[in-house]
């Protein structure tokens, strides 16, 4: 039987799968991240999710919510500590059951997706923090407002697509017929293109 | 190890488009499938042309742009592709960049 995980329960097993025991703190970065680029090359977030500025970053309440829905599913756990009086610090880490769920993003999504686990996933956190998180266009804009303020993703929407010209999802596709065996050399093309412009004139 | 140049129907029909819907006439149209086979070949034959899309999920492909000179028509275009273990170079996406307002 198939679990009916809502797509932001689903980003958030999709990064306990590619890192054992993701903390929460990077497991929040992560989706902030997907959703940033997804807005920036996609046009749109991956998540429903509503960011805010807080201390170490982004934030969304509802990443809680979605951590407990994972967990009633019993598609992943949480592991948590309390701070010590010797200075260790409380953390929260998630863990995949190892059960399996069908994802349902599609092939620019997925494609982002890569591209966040293969750049950002293991960056050291004082990196991840101030030299991409911080740098983030939402995030730069309310950086000196107080904590709490919602983010202005909207800022970042388009702003890759723009840059690179093409349409993620579309290069995806085409790239996919390709592995489906649907392509033509270019010398036959041409020479196709060549054979009907001179079909279309005579 | 030489380069084999394919083309998704996806990228064919944007490239038979283009050609119909910029250039009138038998003659400037087979001069700009000339043209963009041309490019097509340049990048085949050396796939470090493009420049890769920095920063973001474009990262694996490399975008070239070339124009497309048909007399005294001159059309700015660009390419994306990507090259493959095959070993072939996937030309994935075409499109006219169009002169923007300054």
């Amino acid at each position: 039987m198939g679990h009916l995980l809502s797509r932001d329960a689903q980003l958030l097993k999709f990064f306990a799968q590619q890192y054992r025991g993701i903390p929460r703190k990077r497991l929040v970065k992560m989706a902030y991240l997907s959703d940033l680029i997804s807005r920036q090359y996609l046009d749109h977030p991956i998540t429903g999710f509503q960011w805010f500025a807080y201390y170490y970053g982004p934030y969304a309440d509802a990443i809680k919510d979605r951590v407990g829905e994972l967990e009633k599913s019993g598609l992943a756990w949480v592991q948590e500590s309390e701070a010590t009086p010797e200075g260790d610090m409380a953390w929260k880490r998630l863990f995949d059951s190892g059960r399996p769920v069908p994802f349902d993003f599609s092939l620019g999504e997925n494609e982002v997706l890569a591209y966040v686990v293969a750049n950002y996933l293991n960056m050291d956190m004082e990196e991840l923090l101030y030299d991409v998180v911080y740098q983030t266009t939402p995030y730069k804009a309310v950086m000196f407002e107080r904590f709490g303020s919602l983010l202005p993703m909207d800022l970042a929407n388009r702003e890759g697509k723009q840059s690179v010209g093409f349409d993620l999802e579309a290069v995806i596709k085409a790239e996919r017929q390709v592995e489906a065996g649907h392509y033509v050399s270019a010398a036959g093309f041409f020479d196709g293109l060549r054979a009907s412009i001179t079909a279309r004139y005579s | 190890m030489a380069y084999e140049p394919v083309l998704p129907p996806d990228t064919a029909n944007e490239i038979t488009e283009f050609i119909r819907n910029r250039y009138v006439g038998q003659a400037s149209e087979m001069a700009a499938a000339d043209a963009i086979e041309r490019e097509i070949q340049k990048i085949t034959a050396n796939p470090a042309l493009g420049v890769p899309g920095y920063g973001g999920p474009f990262e694996s492909r490399r975008i070239y742009q070339f124009n497309v000179q048909v007399g005294d028509s001159i059309r700015t275009v660009e390419l994306v592709y990507r090259v493959t273990t095959r070993p072939s170079v996937v030309f994935s996406g075409f499109r006219e960049v169009l002169a923007t307002p300054l």
